[in-house]
């Protein structure tokens, strides 16, 4: 029984992993992925609406409409800052929580587990809760009231320059405790004789983090920056259920903007808007994770 | 590297299929459905009680008003012996059921805004079933008839509950400490009304008016109201033609006024993110004097005083308003209308008109009672338990005129708009803007001239 030779490998491969296998994958991904993916790009160029029998070609038409009202850029710009927002958040607090529960004992275990209840929740339910707390007469204001004495009546969901952040600080909240797994997990895969030569040689605490411990986690920052700057750009529920896009339309990230035309009837131009939020997210995706992949390349 | 160019092959063949299918099935719209009826015919309303033994229909509610049809369904299955199974759809009611229906998901039977602007979609895609000719109408109590389900002519939702008129709902203690003994009588005294109030300085009133910007969907009352005289005058069959815009002049001065209502400190100052049930509580707890608006905000002050009516005839009352003098604008509300779907199903269509005729006629006593409610039909006395505030508002209909919503062909989010503006990221002027452009695109796709 000598080792097969490369080609026998691929024969054998072939033969206990046929192609046939990937049928029902690839039809679960032809009929809930690609083929609405393709009918995206169609029906955006077409008139489709709930008030017509008939669709048909329209060219640009919904581009140009969308493109001169000021909303959808207005809501692209608000898309994006809510992604970089969501990005920071969830990641400086991810991190912080891993490098905190980093030692396996059992109060560490335990809260490892609180923290990533958030990310099981459903985010409907995490947006309505923080509603609660926040509201003019919610709970936070409530509790700051009792402690500095007079009545305190801070809209921490009425302002039209800062509730962008608190809602994407909320968002990061819910899924910090993914982001902390995930740098849990590469911590536990750094070597720890690097982490004792390092001690020997006479690094401190904080160059142990930012020299030694950072950098070697950089395929779990690709992946956590990648995952929450794109997850957040197709955010939604949480949105909905804290502010629904106010005050003032501050917080109207695209999804909600899109939701809110279809429901109109105006299904074409909800497409339309989809298809650009698609084209921005691959713009932004592509590159963002081609320097961070390169990142790791240098440093690995 | 062999594998994976297969399955290349495999995603560009299917793309192209899918492609090429997509563009031949390009003509015809895949939720719209057809066939038409001759709604005179003898038995195109069946008898109110007649047996339905073995027929199983569906209806759809929203939350808030999930409890209105139940008792009325269970009497009319004990009388015909259908099953009428009543399914609560989550809010927001209107976006989701147009959404279910547009992917082929349909009831027969919908609790539906009976307004030209919420039925246009359904009627385009020839969903509905026509209501000609039903047998209630002649009992219709006046005006009623014509306040909500007729789309040119065509009646396509029966009206069971009296339809909001949009107007004034003031705390009656607030304007007796304020020296009011008189309601206003047009816009400009209201003003002053409010500013008597704001002058008064009584102890617990934060503010005259008190706006839910938070919530949304109130600020376009105050705007709405100040319309009824030129709606009476034909502007929203000028707007539906393009012959006349949001950026007019008339209303444009309707929402400059309402601006003019926060820049004089006439509104409440976290206008910008209250909600719904704090402008409830406010006007029961008389924090403020007044709010604009429909019977669903004075429903929720009603849960405020468990429907006690001694206490709510007591403290609050209503009056309507417009520009000019006290006409009420009117708009129906899924509270007030249902609408019948087709199914393809002869049996199941009519017995869904069936329950529309046996719920406004046989079962309309029943639910009157039931529900405390204002009677639409002559036939039938309204609830004694039904407070002033309501009975008023029910009685501005007669001599009312229809909102944006029953008379402009679509329904753009001016209320989106204004919330906006209360909250500084619009002026008045692009709020104007920022609605037209969305009707326009609403009229567009309805293939209306003039856009």
């Amino acid at each position: 029984m000598g080792k097969p030779t490369s080609s026998r490998h691929n024969i054998l491969i072939k033969q206990n992993y046929p192609l046939r296998f990937l049928i029902p994958a690839i039809a679960f991904l032809l009929v809930f992925f690609f083929i609405p993916t393709v009918l995206n790009f169609i029906y955006a160029f077409t008139n489709w609406s709930a008030f017509s029998k008939t669709i048909s070609f329209n060219g640009l038409d919904n581009f140009i409409t969308l493109f001169t009202s000021g909303t959808l850029l207005r809501d692209l710009r608000i898309t994006l800052l809510y992604a970089i927002f969501v990005g920071i958040f969830q990641n400086v607090f991810g991190l912080a929580l891993a490098v905190f529960l980093e030692k396996d004992t059992f109060i560490n275990r335990l809260s490892r587990v609180l923290f990533f209840v958030p990310v099981i929740m459903s985010a409907l339910a995490v947006g309505y809760i923080w509603q609660a707390i926040l509201k003019s007469d919610g709970a936070l204001n409530q509790i700051l009231s009792a402690f500095s004495g007079h009545a305190v009546e801070i809209a921490w969901l009425g302002n039209i320059n800062w509730t962008l952040l608190i809602v994407a600080s909320i968002h990061g909240w819910k899924w910090m405790g993914l982001a902390m797994l995930i740098y849990l997990a590469g911590l536990k895969t750094i070597d720890p004789d690097v982490i004792e030569a390092a001690t020997i040689d006479g690094a401190s605490g904080s160059q142990l983090f930012w020299k030694i411990k950072f950098p070697l986690l950089a395929p779990a920052f690709t992946f956590n920056v990648a995952t929450s700057l794109l997850g957040s750009m197709n955010g939604f529920d949480i949105v909905q259920a804290t502010t629904q896009g106010g005050p003032g339309g501050s917080t109207e990230i695209l999804n909600i903007f899109i939701w809110r035309t279809f429901g109109q009837g105006l299904y074409s131009q909800s497409t339309t808007m989809s298809l650009v939020l698609f084209v921005m997210v691959m713009v932004i995706a592509v590159p963002v994770i081609y320097l961070l992949r390169r990142r790791e390349a240098k440093i690995l | 590297m062999k594998n994976n160019s297969a399955m290349k092959h495999i995603v560009t063949s299917t793309a192209v299929v899918a492609t090429l299918s997509m563009l031949l099935a390009g003509c015809s719209n895949p939720t719209a459905s057809s066939t038409d009826v001759d709604t005179s015919s003898a038995d195109y309303w069946p008898k109110a009680t007649q047996s339905l033994e073995g027929t199983t229909l569906k209806m759809w509610v929203p939350q808030a008003a999930s409890k209105i049809p139940v008792n009325m369904v269970k009497e009319f299955e004990k009388a015909t012996g259908a099953k009428v199974d009543v399914e609560v759809i989550p809010d927001p009611y209107e976006q989701n059921v147009q959404t279910k229906v547009t992917t082929g998901d349909a009831p027969n039977l919908a609790l539906w805004q009976p307004t030209r602007s919420m039925l246009a979609g359904f009627i385009a895609q020839d969903k509905l079933q026509k209501l000609d000719n039903a047998p209630f109408v002649d009992n219709y109590t006046e005006g009623m008839a014509e306040a909500g389900g007729l789309v040119e002519n065509t009646r396509y939702a029966a009206l069971f509950g009296a339809p909001s008129v949009m107007g004034v709902f003031y705390n009656k203690q607030v304007f007796e400490k304020a020296g009011i003994t008189n309601t206003p009588k047009n816009w400009d005294e209201l003003v002053e009304t409010a500013k008597k109030i704001k002058a008064a300085n009584i102890d617990g009133v934060e503010s005259p008016f008190f706006e839910m910007g938070g919530s949304q969907w109130g600020t376009q009352y105050s705007v709405q109201v100040q319309l009824a005289e030129a709606a009476k005058d034909g502007l929203w069959d000028r707007v539906n033609t393009g012959k006349e815009k949001f950026t007019d002049k008339t209303i444009m001065t309707a929402i400059n006024n309402y601006k003019a209502l926060f820049d004089e400190g006439l509104e409440n100052k976290d206008a910008g993110s209250a909600k719904n049930d704090e402008q409830a509580a406010a006007l029961w707890n008389g924090k403020t004097g007044m709010m604009i608006g429909i019977g669903v905000m004075f429903n929720m002050v009603a849960a405020l005083a468990n429907n006690d009516k001694a206490a709510l005839d007591e403290k609050i009352g209503f009056f309507p308003i417009s520009s000019k003098g006290n006409i009420g604008t009117i708009i129906p509300d899924a509270n007030n209308g249902v609408v019948a779907f087709k199914s393809g199903d002869n049996a199941k269509d009519a017995a869904a008109r069936q329950l529309i005729n046996y719920w406004l006629s046989d079962g309309y006593e029943g639910f009157v009672k039931d529900q405390s409610a204002v009677s639409v039909l002559k036939t039938v006395d309204s609830s004694p338990d039904v407070p002033e505030a309501l009975t008023d508002s029910a009685a501005a209909i007669k001599d009312g005129v229809g909102s944006m919503q029953s008379l402009a062909i679509g329904n753009p989010d001016l209320y989106i708009n204004l919330a906006d503006m209360i909250n500084g990221t619009k002026t008045p002027e692009q709020v104007g803007q920022a609605t037209q452009d969305q009707f326009a695109q609403l009229a567009k796709a309805q293939g209306a001239s003039g856009f």
